[in-house]
Parts: C-alpha cells; structure tokens; sequence
C-alpha cells in the first residue's frame, strides 16, 4: 500500500510506501482457520488443554510480529533527493540511498504477486543490490522513482551549466 | 554482488516458519479435541465388548473420579452449595432445598470425589431441574456446568456408561457372574478394563453394575480375570 504525502509537510515525501497486506494473505488465512477451530471446539463442548492455549496465543502473537508489527515498523520514502527506509517503533532507523547512486531499478512479480497487484523492486547501486519487497503497484513505483531521479539529474546538470555559464569570461 | 534487504524479515521471520507453527498449533487443537473419540472408538467397542464380557456388579470406594464420554442419563440427587448454569441462566442449589438434577443424553465430563461433584461441563438435550424440564431453545443441546464444586447425596450414570480403564487402589466387594465368585478387596489396586454398564455414587461408596472385558486385582497375590 502506499500514498501520497500531504503537501507541506517537512519530510518532503513524495511516496510514502509500507508493505503490501497482500502479503500475508497466507498469515490472515491461517488465523482465520484458528480461530474457526476454536470456535468449533467451543460451540461442541470438546476440550482444548492449557498448552494448546498456550501454543494459539504464541501463534497470534508471531502471527501479529510477522504481519501487522512488521507493517508498522517499515516504511520507504521517496523524496525529491533521496530514497528512505524508516525502520523501528521506539529505536528509529533511518538509512538513505542518494540518486546519484541508483544504477538500474527492477521489479520482479511471481504469479501469484501478478495477481494481486503487488511485488518486489531490486534497486542497483554499483555492486550492491537493495530489495524492496512485498509492495502494492511495484512498476508505478518504479515509474515514479526513475522518473524522479531523472527530473533530479535534468535539474542538476541545468544547475551545472548555469554555474559554467557565470564562470565563463564576458 | 552483494544484496542488502531493506525488509529483514525474510531472515528472522521466515512464513516457514509461521506455517510450521500454525501445524503444530493444529495439531495440538485436534488433538485436545478429540483424544477421547481415538480412544473409545464409539459404539464399535461397546458391541464387541458386550459380545465378550464377565458380568460384574462391585461396591468399592469412591477415589477422585473423572469420566468425559456421551452417557444416557446424569441424575444428582440433592447437589447443593453451588450453582448451576443452563444456557445463558443461571440456578441456585439452595441449602435448605432437596435439589435434583437430571441430565438426559449427557456429553461432557465430570469430576466427583465421594463428596463432592468438583467439576460438571457438557451438553444435553434436555435437564430437568427440581423437576422444571429445560430444553435447547434451538439446536439439538443445551450447555450445562457447575459454578463450583457442589455437595451430593448421590449421583448415578445410567444407560450408555463406558470406561475403557479405570485403575485405582480401593476396598470393597466384586461379585462376579462368569464364575459365581465373590471377591474382597481391601486396599488393594484394582484395574478394570472395558466397562459398560451403570455407575452410581453415594455415601462414600461407587458401585457398578454391568460387564467388563478384563478385571486385574494386585494385591498380596494377583488375580486376573479376562473375558473369553
């Protein structure tokens, strides 16, 4: 899922990304199937034990860390300079990767990411690779981050120009 | 090339990992569920044991007794000092009144000592309560359980009672009709296999009358008796 920025705002984002819910289709199917067992189990009088209890809390906890949690602590930014990762509640991370640096972008979809409209974007930076994964509309966030890149070298090598143009004798 | 993931989870976190969980968390829940229905397979071992079984009617003494299973009628006489909840109501056993309780088509599991009932939760399909008959208002059962553990005079299971084991040290008598034998039991452990009868409890003693497939007593000396 991602949305645009408020206009105004100080970080200056143009997109703001998080993971796609999509993703963890599987984690909401799972939980889903817990909780219609219990609900059985329940309405039919059978017995559940305390560590079965025990053993369904601690699958909606990891289930709620590898979902939601996860959701919450992670988000990109694309700003009209850089690309930003954000990560953590409480202890925050925040890593930027410069434009300049940005050699190739790649979006890679599985069939089932086809399907649902969601995917992974691998950006190139000289040797290394920075994986973006599980996000909603991959190749329209690509578009827009080449795009962007592109309009901030144009502005960059117009600003060369200028300062080579004052240089230059009269 | 080296490849730097922003979202780290993959590494921590892996979805095997969850899907494993939830497997195990599956089944520890069926499991739970339905141990008892692996254990007693139904009406198949009921038929087979009564095929191929010793009459039997014994008065031991009462030990702290759990039974889980479907029986054909639950009936308490005078259970007091609790209260019992029927559906969403809720019912008083007053002191001062000589309360009844009978459960028709009993499923669920209770816990009595020669005392007390310490636990009583299942479903039936129709509770008579100092003689106020409670149906299900839909479906086939009504839900039943105690507040608390509840005083009784006597508590019988009739009709459809089975055990597959029951082994606990006790006194008492065995009267058995495969052999016309009379045997005293005294504070010896006792094992008894395939139960299928009646049970009742009252005034410290727990009597049964039906058929068993196998009756172990281990005392000074063991005597073991199986069905031909």
């Amino acid at each position: 899922m991602f949305k645009r920025s408020k206009e105004g705002k100080k970080s200056k984002a143009l997109l703001v990304i998080n993971n796609s819910r999509k993703a963890y289709i599987p984690v909401y199917i799972m939980i889903i199937l817990v909780l219609s067992i219990i609900i059985y189990i329940w309405n039919n009088s059978l017995n559940i034990n305390k560590y079965s209890i025990l053993l369904v809390i601690l699958f909606f906890i990891i289930a709620l860390k590898y979902t939601e949690i996860h959701r919450m602590i992670h988000r990109w930014e694309i700003t009209q300079d850089n690309f930003i990762h954000v990560s953590g509640l409480i202890n925050k991370r925040v890593k930027k990767l410069d434009f300049f640096a940005i050699s190739d972008i790649e979006v890679s979809q599985t069939p089932w990411q086809r399907l649902l409209g969601y995917g992974n974007i691998n950006i190139h930076q000289f040797s290394e690779v920075v994986s973006l994964k599980d996000i909603n509309h991959p190749q329209r966030v690509a578009d827009l981050l080449e795009n962007t890149i592109e309009l901030k070298r144009e502005k960059m090598e117009t600003k060369e120009r200028k300062d080579t143009m004052k240089k230059w004798p009269k | 090339m080296a490849e730097i993931e922003f979202d780290e989870r993959s590494k921590k976190l892996n979805l095997k990992w969850v899907l494993f969980f939830f497997l195990i968390v599956i089944i520890f829940l069926a499991y739970g569920a339905f141990k008892n229905n692996l254990i007693f397979t139904g009406n198949f071992i009921k038929e087979e044991q009564i095929k191929n079984s010793i009459k039997i009617n014994a008065n031991l003494g009462v030990s702290e007794m759990d039974f889980k299973g479907n029986y054909g009628s639950l009936i308490i006489n005078n259970p007091k000092e609790s209260a019992v909840y029927i559906g969403n109501s809720k019912f008083e056993l007053e002191n001062n009144l000589e309360n009844s309780l009978v459960i028709e088509n009993f499923d669920g599991r209770i816990n009595f000592d020669s005392l007390k009932i310490l636990a009583l939760d299942g479903k039936s399909s129709k509770i008579i309560i100092n003689k106020v008959q409670i149906l299900p208002d839909s479906g086939s059962s009504i839900k039943i359980r105690i507040e608390s553990p509840a005083s009784y005079s006597s508590l019988s299971i009739q009709d459809n009672f089975f055990i597959d084991k029951l082994d606990y040290t006790t006194s008492g008598i065995i009267e058995l009709k495969k052999t016309n034998n009379i045997l005293t039991v005294n504070n010896e452990e006792i094992v008894i296999r395939n139960f299928y009868g009646n049970m009742s409890s009252s005034g410290g003693k727990f009597n049964i009358f039906g058929e068993v497939s196998e009756l172990l007593i281990k005392g000074n000396e063991t005597i073991s008796i199986k069905a031909e």
